[in-house]
């Protein structure tokens, strides 16, 4: 059973595989630092698995209800963001996805299920959550329990606030996500699931209303969605006909269809603008390094390495 | 022991008799106390499942105890040693 629960092991050390190797798992057992760290997470996803199926087999109400008197939801958060085993991170986000879909049905206290004391604390809750994006996300079951978590969460965050109170915080929710949608476009090897995910939320949230349309909604979040989706639109290191190129297309087609043209068009011009004006100052700055005696150095000792 | 906790046939009654022979056990070796534990949260995911074949639901109680069991010994524990080592 350790063996076979060991070779199903997906840690973030392993870098882009997508499981440990036979080598690796010959390492661990000499390992006893990794030896350790597997005895953790094993029993810790099995004790998460009891969780689920309680709620899945039993009353699943009374059994939320019981999960949140242990303080069961915050744990769940952090796990799903900080645990370094895959598995453990994907039975949380099911997990959190039973008490979302349970809270939808029953009507409950989405704040007293999640053991919240004020309302505003749903912010933070949402905000802490969007950090599970930082961590690899490898299957389609991840990414689509991310999207459905997220869009519940943003849901209910723009109906626990009154209209003006919920705008600023959604937005900046989405300048969260967008910042960390850029920051993974840095290295492009391991990009591809987050930008995915992202661009998938950003496409299903516009579903979403603040107020009497979903167009005022749109408007909200026009900037910092388009503050990814122009550069994955315009970056050529992504190929054509790829989810993360269709996907940034039908946005831009749903937002230019969907929103006011002159609101549209000059949303886009002044983020187009603005990517652009960065571009220009780090190639300016580069210039500028190259310049000084320090660039000088740094060309020098690029030369001797080859 | 670890057939029968495998095995989805095995009655409720059957099970809850395997979980208190396993909670009776014990064990000086860390190794064979893991493997006891890893056993108890088998077993208890065996009850959990009860109420899908022929056998009853859980009573409210009983919840309850495979909560805190697994909550108490195990999550709560390693939540505490991961809020440590990220903040």
């Amino acid at each position: 059973m350790k063996n076979f629960l060991q070779a199903i092991q997906l840690l973030d050390e392993e870098g882009d595989d997508h499981g440990p190797t036979q080598e690796d798992l010959e390492a661990a057992d000499d390992d006893p630092e990794r030896q350790s760290n597997n005895k953790q997470w094993t029993l810790l996803y099995h004790a998460f698995s009891c969780v689920e199926k309680l709620i899945e087999n039993q009353d699943k109400k009374s059994t939320i209800a019981m999960c949140t008197e242990l303080g069961l939801p915050k744990h769940l958060l952090l796990f799903a963001q900080y645990h370094q085993s895959y598995w453990i991170r994907l039975v949380c986000q099911r997990l959190l996805g039973h008490i979302f879909s349970s809270q939808r049905e029953s009507k409950g206290d989405l704040i007293m299920m999640l053991g919240l004391d004020v309302p505003e604390q749903l912010v933070h809750f949402t905000y802490d959550f969007i950090n599970c994006l930082n961590k690899p996300i490898y299957q389609e079951e991840m990414k689509n329990q991310i999207i459905k978590n997220l869009i519940f969460l943003a849901q209910a965050m723009i109906s626990k606030q009154q209209e003006d109170e919920a705008t600023p915080e959604v937005t900046k929710l989405f300048r969260k996500i967008s910042y960390i949608g850029r920051k993974a476009m840095l290295d492009i090897r391991t990009s591809q699931d987050c930008l995915e995910t992202i661009l998938q939320f950003f496409q299903a949230s516009f579903a979403l209303k603040v107020g009497e349309s979903g167009t005022d909604f749109m408007k909200l979040v026009c900037g910092p969605v388009l503050e990814l989706v122009y550069r994955t639109y315009t970056d050529e290191q992504y190929a054509k006909g790829s989810i993360i190129k269709d996907v940034s297309l039908e946005i831009v087609e749903l937002l230019q269809r969907d929103l006011d043209k002159p609101f549209f068009i000059d949303t886009y011009n002044k983020v187009k603008a603005s990517i652009l004006q960065k571009r220009l100052d780090r190639r300016v700055k580069q210039k500028q390094l190259v310049a000084t005696e320090e660039g000088l150095a740094m060309r020098q000792n690029k030369r001797s390495r080859k | 022991m670890r057939t029968l906790v495998f095995s989805a046939k095995v009655s409720q009654s059957k099970v809850k008799t395997l979980l208190n022979t396993i909670l009776q056990m014990g064990s000086a070796d860390e190794n064979k106390r893991e493997l006891l534990q890893l056993a108890k949260l088998n077993a208890l995911q065996l009850l959990a499942e009860s109420g899908t074949n022929k056998s009853a639901k859980l009573k409210t109680q009983e919840t309850r105890q495979i909560l805190n069991s697994a909550c108490q010994e195990v999550i709560n524990a390693e939540a505490e040693s991961l809020q440590k080592r990220v903040s």
